[in-house]
């Protein structure tokens, strides 16, 4: 099925924002995040969409995840010299403790190296399974189960202090 | 594969993504769906499709016949070759 201009529109609201953190995740520039998302629609523009498709988010997430890795490797040296700005990944919350929360939680991620972070990402905002991460990310599965513990752990390691003052 | 997740992941899941910059949906729809000059592939075959017909007409038009006196012409002319042996003769030691 091509996506039409309506489909491509509802794409876009459905997944459009996490697919761009996905990426900015990533390549940690937002230009370039924008820039990689622009790609993927175009490209959506242009494929027909597998008939069979049980999760569209995980689809894009698997484009979107070529597209970084190209990026990558045409821009190493940039994505280097990038790597000291952890990404506005949350939503603001209205109330200061979870805000507080969200932005370590951000801080955090930025810690984690890559791989894992982008599987944390895609477990637990993208809700995809492991079969999923490890089809998109083109790993063994058991490599995508065991970079995610890593991240969970880490990342209860650097919460523990203000997630233990926030739920006593 | 799933395992049970704690509360610690609930609370990491229950974190809303930032939503993107509304401009955005607009900008990059509209590039996504701008129509596309012809495809590299359609481009060079239109040009194929040229040259084959030039090449064509190149070879069953039929070539007129030299004139007699272009064929037996010099190659060069004797003020050329004049030249041209004069500085051989300088060349030679």
């Amino acid at each position: 099925m091509m996506p039409r201009s309506s489909q491509l529109e509802r794409l876009y609201d459905t997944h459009a924002a996490g697919v761009f953190h996905y990426l900015h995740g990533i390549v940690r520039s937002e230009a370039d995040a924008k820039d990689l998302l622009q790609e993927l629609f175009i490209k959506l523009s242009r494929l027909t969409l597998p008939a069979d498709l049980d999760n569209e988010r995980a689809y894009l997430l698997r484009i979107a995840h070529r597209l970084a890795i190209d990026w990558l490797r045409r821009h190493a040296s940039r994505e280097k010299a990038e790597q000291s700005h952890p990404q506005a990944l949350f939503a603001p919350q209205d109330d200061p403790d979870a805000d507080r929360f969200a932005r370590r939680v951000e801080a955090a991620l930025h810690e984690l190296p890559p791989e894992q972070r982008s599987i944390a990402e895609m477990k637990l905002w993208h809700g995809l399974t492991f079969e999923q991460i490890a089809g998109a990310q083109q790993i063994p599965l058991n490599t995508a189960a065991s970079r995610y513990r890593y991240a969970l752990e880490k990342l209860r390691g650097l919460l523990k202090p203000l997630y233990d003052e926030l739920k006593p | 594969m799933k395992t049970p997740p704690d509360a610690f992941e609930h609370d990491l899941e229950r974190l809303a993504l930032r939503e993107l910059p509304p401009h955005w949906r607009q900008e990059i729809l509209a590039r996504a769906q701008k129509p596309r000059i012809a495809p590299p592939r359609a481009l060079a075959f239109v040009l194929a499709a040229a040259w084959l017909v030039i090449f064509t007409l190149h070879a069953l038009t039929p070539t007129p016949e030299k004139p007699p006196q272009a064929q037996n012409a010099p190659v060069f002319a004797p003020s050329s070759l004049f030249a041209l042996n004069h500085h051989l003769d300088l060349l030679q030691p």
